[in-house]
């Protein structure tokens, strides 16, 4: 019912932009940036992970998911032969998050397990230029009156308020992989009532986005509200195996008890088919086989916004 | 997913919650077993939506002043004739009665205040009878103040609020009996929703044993004194107001 994009930017203080930022969209588009025969080799991996992979006739989305994410992943990273500060990249898995700011008054926390994080070592400079952080300073954020912007939020009682990017025994200080690149979600319950709506997908990408960005800029630039000099920028992706959520987050300002001022970023890609279906049994209809198995409506831009997202940062 | 409970008092739920709750038919029977109502039994499974009659309710934290709240989707209902809306205010959601012209996105305020003038008041809005100007159609109507709707609930019923009186105020009620309620009392302004229900026709037996209705017995009895058209005055007037009792001076 609830619109949730919309209640995690007035959470986050932050403006929403339509498509993905000129500068993933030029890595897009730049032909030297594409793998050989990628479109061959996307296929092939969402053919092992709907079709092949299981001995049962077709999978379950719980399994075929992280299969396909693993896979793609894979066809990233065999573009590091061209790009050796690729391989300065790691992935943590369960991973858990935790940020608290103040959003005019009302203390809020990000916190839990945390999907799939991919670290690097450089950090990925600043999409939008200095003109357009100034300019959100005259947009307004939305107000749902008479509904306050908490409805639905987990009221906690809170003993310690914590910020963490993960410092567990692995991230100490001195580790060398110590900048949130970008963040994986995989909406994997079988179920669909259990499953998050693609709104609810984004909304959760947003917020926790902002949780890490937030995390690592109180460890930058240390816990005062303030606008921040150099903007920390994490990417997210969400899936459910066939719909992919892509977004880009700017975090501008760690001021956001008022609800003035600069505000963050965020551009979002939403709903971009990788396919549109994967026959696994043919379809027959009266003895005659109308639609054989294989896999029908094939968007190759939506790798190439993967891939581009993935070299965002090093290209 | 709605949670039901074993133990056969369902009703055990103490927090309030929007999401559907399953519920056990009882088939007419009491607590002892035995069939009270006849004619009671079988029909489509219902889930109960916890519905709040009391339109007043502040929520925890929030000062006793007039508020408002939007709506944000209106269904039917299958426990009772009338849809139900889905308005939240605040931090929280509720379902409550939907008045006849309720859309999503609407705005309804609920208020305590009694001013000297009479409000105008939207369709939808909940406001003490004392506010209200005479003539208003209103359902939701509570007995006494604070106790929650119990009068005018039914698909497309509405009662006319006739005069105001002292602190109370008279209100005619759809069967054309007249109650005297304190004027605190908070009722919705407007009609209730589903106002064609009475005009749906059932077209066959299977419907109505959809509806949890069993069939009547098919003897054959000549009908007595108790049949037949009755004509008859208005039963008095009711009143839910204790006023002080004049006792003669010594």
């Amino acid at each position: 019912y609830f619109q949730g994009v919309r209640q995690a930017q007035w959470l986050t203080k932050t403006k929403l932009v339509e498509g993905l930022p000129p500068s993933v969209l030029s890595i897009v588009d730049n032909p030297a940036h594409q793998l050989e025969g990628h479109e061959e080799r996307v296929k092939h991996a969402i053919s092992h992970a709907r079709f092949w992979d299981t001995t049962e006739v077709a999978p379950m989305r719980e399994h075929y998911c992280p299969v396909l994410f693993e896979d793609l992943i894979h066809l990233c990273r065999s573009m590091s032969a061209k790009y050796p500060s690729l391989a300065k990249r790691m992935l943590a898995r369960n991973y858990k998050i935790a940020a608290t700011w103040e959003r005019e008054s009302i203390l809020l926390q990000v916190r839990g397990l945390n999907g799939i994080l991919m670290n690097s070592m450089a950090p990925i400079p600043p999409v939008a230029s200095k003109e357009e952080i100034l300019a959100t300073e005259e947009h307004v954020l939305e107000t749902f009156y008479p509904i306050s912007p908490t409805i639905d939020l987990q009221e906690v009682n809170v003993y310690k308020e914590l910020n963490d990017t993960g410092k567990s025994r692995r991230f100490r200080d001195g580790y060398p992989y110590s900048h949130p690149h970008t963040l994986f979600f995989l909406e994997s319950a079988n179920v669909r009532t259990n499953r998050f709506r693609p709104e609810q997908l984004r909304a959760k990408m947003l917020m926790f986005a902002f949780g890490n960005a937030l995390a690592k800029a109180k460890v930058l630039y240390g816990n005062d509200p303030k606008v921040l000099e150099q903007p920390v920028v994490v990417q997210s992706v969400g899936t459910d195996g066939q719909l992919f959520q892509f977004m880009v987050f700017q975090l501008n300002t760690t001021d956001l008890v008022s609800s003035d001022g600069v505000k963050n970023l965020v551009w979002i890609d939403s709903d971009q088919n990788l396919y549109e279906k994967a026959q696994c049994v043919p379809e027959v209809k009266k003895r005659v086989v109308t639609k054989p198995a294989g896999i029908y409506g094939f968007q190759p831009d939506t790798f190439k916004k993967f891939l581009a997202l993935y070299l965002h940062g090093t290209v | 997913a709605p949670r039901c409970t074993t133990d056969p008092m369902w009703k055990c739920r103490v927090k309030y919650t929007v999401r559907p709750v399953g519920m056990k038919k009882t088939g007419g029977r009491d607590h002892t077993g035995r069939i009270r109502v006849r004619g009671i039994g079988g029909g489509h499974k219902r889930r109960y939506r916890m519905i709040d009659f009391q339109r007043l309710r502040y929520e925890e934290g929030a000062p006793p002043e007039p508020f408002t709240e939007k709506v944000i989707s209106v269904r039917y209902d299958p426990c009772r004739s009338a849809d139900i809306a889905l308005v939240a205010g605040g931090n929280r959601k509720r379902w409550i009665i939907a008045t006849e012209n309720m859309e999503p996105g609407d705005i309804i305020t609920n208020s305590s205040h009694i001013g000297r003038m009479a409000v105008l008041a939207n369709e939808g809005d909940a406001y003490p009878l004392g506010a209200l100007p005479v003539g208003t159609l209103i359902c939701n109507l509570e007995s006494h103040p604070g106790k929650g709707a119990q009068y005018i609930r039914a698909a497309g019923t509405c009662g006319v609020l006739l005069r105001k009186v002292n602190g109370t105020a008279i209100v005619q009620l759809p069967s054309k009996r007249q109650m005297q309620v304190l004027e605190t009392c908070v009722a919705t302004v407007g009609r209730v929703s589903n106002v064609d229900h009475n005009k749906r026709v059932i077209g066959k037996a299977g419907r109505n044993r959809w509806l949890g209705k069993r069939p009547h017995t098919g003897l054959w009895h000549r009908k007595g004194g108790w049949a037949g058209r009755k004509i008859k005055p208005l039963p008095p007037m009711k009143s839910y107001v204790n006023l002080p009792r004049i006792t003669a001076q010594e």
